[in-house]
């Protein structure tokens, strides 16, 4: 029997045996580390793909190794013609194709995957994503605002006229910068979005030092001291400082 | 036992085989929700949809890497589970835009391509596709290659159509020229949506670069681009109308095309326009579009346009260069 013939067996949830060649079975990188790693003769088990799901993935992997190694005569547009064709299934079958996908880790199938739910997913509304994929919405209605508003302010500050960021927060630091007045200011401390100050409001100070008491644990406690000082109409130079505690 | 399992990294419960054959009782019951349809005869699932809310973190995450902030806040409002896993990429976008801050200068930022790379990377490592591009066009400005067609090629398998155009055109420059893989990366580009990459697949298409060449995919690509707003592709669309490769002849089509070209800036296609006008007695406009074409460095067109100039009045030639000097070229998407 030579290399080219090996089949590998294949029992799935429902217990049914699948016998495929080594090339494409291995395509899944599980099935390939479990076959190297075991005895080549014994049945691999897929307890979490049953037989339909684990029929059509081998269906997906027969066609790429075959198109792959020229067996079939088929060019890289009617490749992606087919593929088109493959993913357009209920949603059950669409969603266990995703989970199985991941298990084996057959990456071009869950890249297929991901990117047709993406596609059911973009330029929707958020009530429209949950009548396609049937989901109940379980925020509250302040959760719901408190993701908004965590992303409002991100984006009117960084998107508006006249706001600056500052980053980089270590314990200890000195950080400089001009900027008008009409600008807030966010501090990145811990790869965390921590705080937002106005500089509106703090430019009616000579300098402040406030201490931020963290929401959760994580968050770093900041004693910033903000000194100002009036470079021209509209424009102030600030100094912070900052100390950081974790 | 000589089966061995493996482990699924991201969440405990999504195992492979467990060590017995049978889950047990306790266990089909807690698992039966998420499970639903994927063992469906061991266990009892009420529910006739799958439970997409229970989708595992790194393929919410892998799903939304190419979105924009609109439809990524959308994804996040679906359910708690969804913005939990989406919160990364969320605050990808904030790095994301404090690094096009940095890159363009604004906001009271001054121009500093260092910070930007830093917030673009800081963006890429939490899987936003847009800032994996545009940290790519960062190093590629600064020359460094390599480091940004890798980044290219973690968009691309992403399924980002800017991420996928970038690669293919950088392995159309590469050393040596890989057009095959270009054509590959630059078709699934397109076909996403991406203008300039259709303009340069049906260039490759045209020339046969990685591909046989077929005229006839070229000037649909050419059209769809020049329909996207790409400059040359109108010009180059116009030429297939002209000499009939690809579409049929049509010289109404072809002038159209050529005339969206030039009032959009194209030299060449200014040139042509002008050409065209004067060809049909409207010397004026000739006049301005063959000045326009001469100031874009067409040097055939100032012969032209001097013989042109001899037929007009003094007054004529002044109102055509004040019309050349007001005009301003449209918008388009390069």
């Amino acid at each position: 029997m030579g290399s080219t013939s090996t089949k590998i067996k294949l029992r799935t949830s429902d217990q049914k045996v699948f016998e495929v060649e080594k090339a494409v079975a291995v395509q899944s990188q599980t099935i390939k580390y479990i076959y190297e790693n075991g005895c080549p003769d014994s049945v691999i088990h897929v307890h979490s793909v049953s037989g339909d799901i684990l029929s059509k993935i081998l269906d997906y992997c027969k066609k790429h190794v075959n198109s792959a190694a020229g067996k079939e005569d088929i060019s890289p547009e009617e490749l992606y013609e087919w593929d088109a064709n493959f993913v357009k299934v209920d949603q059950n079958t669409l969603f266990d194709l995703i989970l199985a996908a991941n298990c084996l880790k057959i990456e071009s199938l869950l890249d297929l995957t991901c990117q047709t739910v993406a596609n059911m997913i973009k330029g929707k509304r958020p009530e429209e994503i949950r009548t396609t994929f049937n989901i109940k919405n379980d925020y509250t209605i302040e959760a719901e605002e408190a993701v908004r508003r965590e992303n409002k302010w991100a984006f009117d500050m960084l998107g508006g006229v006249g706001t600056m960021v500052i980053e980089e927060l270590a314990d200890d630091t000195m950080s400089k910068c001009v900027t008008n007045t009409k600008s807030r200011v966010c501090v990145i401390a811990a790869n965390q979005i921590v705080m937002m100050r106005s500089i509106s409001k703090l430019a009616n100070k000579k300098s402040i030092d406030v201490y931020k008491q963290p929401q959760n644990p994580t968050t770093p406690r900041i004693k910033e001291s903000v000194k100002q000082r009036n470079v021209g109409t509209g424009f102030i130079e600030l100094f912070f400082h900052f100390k950081c505690k974790m | 036992m000589n089966q061995k399992t493996l482990l699924d990294r991201s969440d405990a419960s999504w195992f492979i085989a467990f060590p017995f054959s049978k889950p047990d009782g306790r266990d089909a019951k807690t698992k039966s929700s998420r499970w639903s349809k994927v063992s469906s005869e061991s266990s009892s699932s009420p529910t006739n949809y799958p439970d997409f809310s229970a989708l595992p973190f790194d393929i919410l995450t892998k799903i939304a890497a190419p979105f924009n902030f609109p439809n990524l806040l959308a994804a996040s409002l679906v359910c708690r589970s969804w913005g939990d896993a989406l919160r990364a990429l969320r605050e990808a976008m904030v790095l994301l835009r404090q690094g096009k801050q940095f890159k363009h200068g604004r906001g009271g930022v001054g121009r500093n391509l260092e910070k930007a790379l830093v917030s673009f990377l800081k963006g890429s490592a939490r899987g936003s596709t847009l800032a994996m591009v545009d940290a790519g066009l960062v190093y590629w400005e600064r020359g460094q290659k390599e480091e940004a067609i890798a980044l290219y090629q973690k968009a691309a398998a992403l399924g980002d159509a800017a991420g996928q155009c970038n690669l293919g055109i950088s392995y159309l420059h590469a050393q040596p020229q890989n057009h095959k893989e270009a054509v590959k990366w630059l078709h699934q580009a397109s076909i996403g949506g991406h203008v300039r990459a259709q303009y340069q697949l049906a260039l490759c298409l045209h020339q046969g670069l990685g591909v046989e060449q077929n005229l006839q995919e070229a000037a649909r690509w050419y059209l769809k681009a020049a329909e996207g707003g790409y400059v040359r592709a109108m010009y180059n669309a116009s030429l297939c109308y002209t000499f009939g490769e690809g579409l049929s002849h049509s010289r109404r089509q072809a002038r159209k095309w050529m005339k969206r070209a030039a009032d959009r800036g194209h030299g060449k296609a200014q040139f042509e326009h002008g050409l065209a006008l004067f060809s049909e007695g409207e010397l004026l406009k000739a006049i301005v579009y063959l000045e326009l074409a001469t100031r874009s460095g067409e040097t055939a067109a100032t012969h032209v346009k001097n013989a042109v100039l001899q037929q007009l009045s003094a007054t004529s030639r002044d109102r055509a260069l004040l019309l050349t000097d007001n005009w301003r070229a449209l918008p388009s998407s390069r």
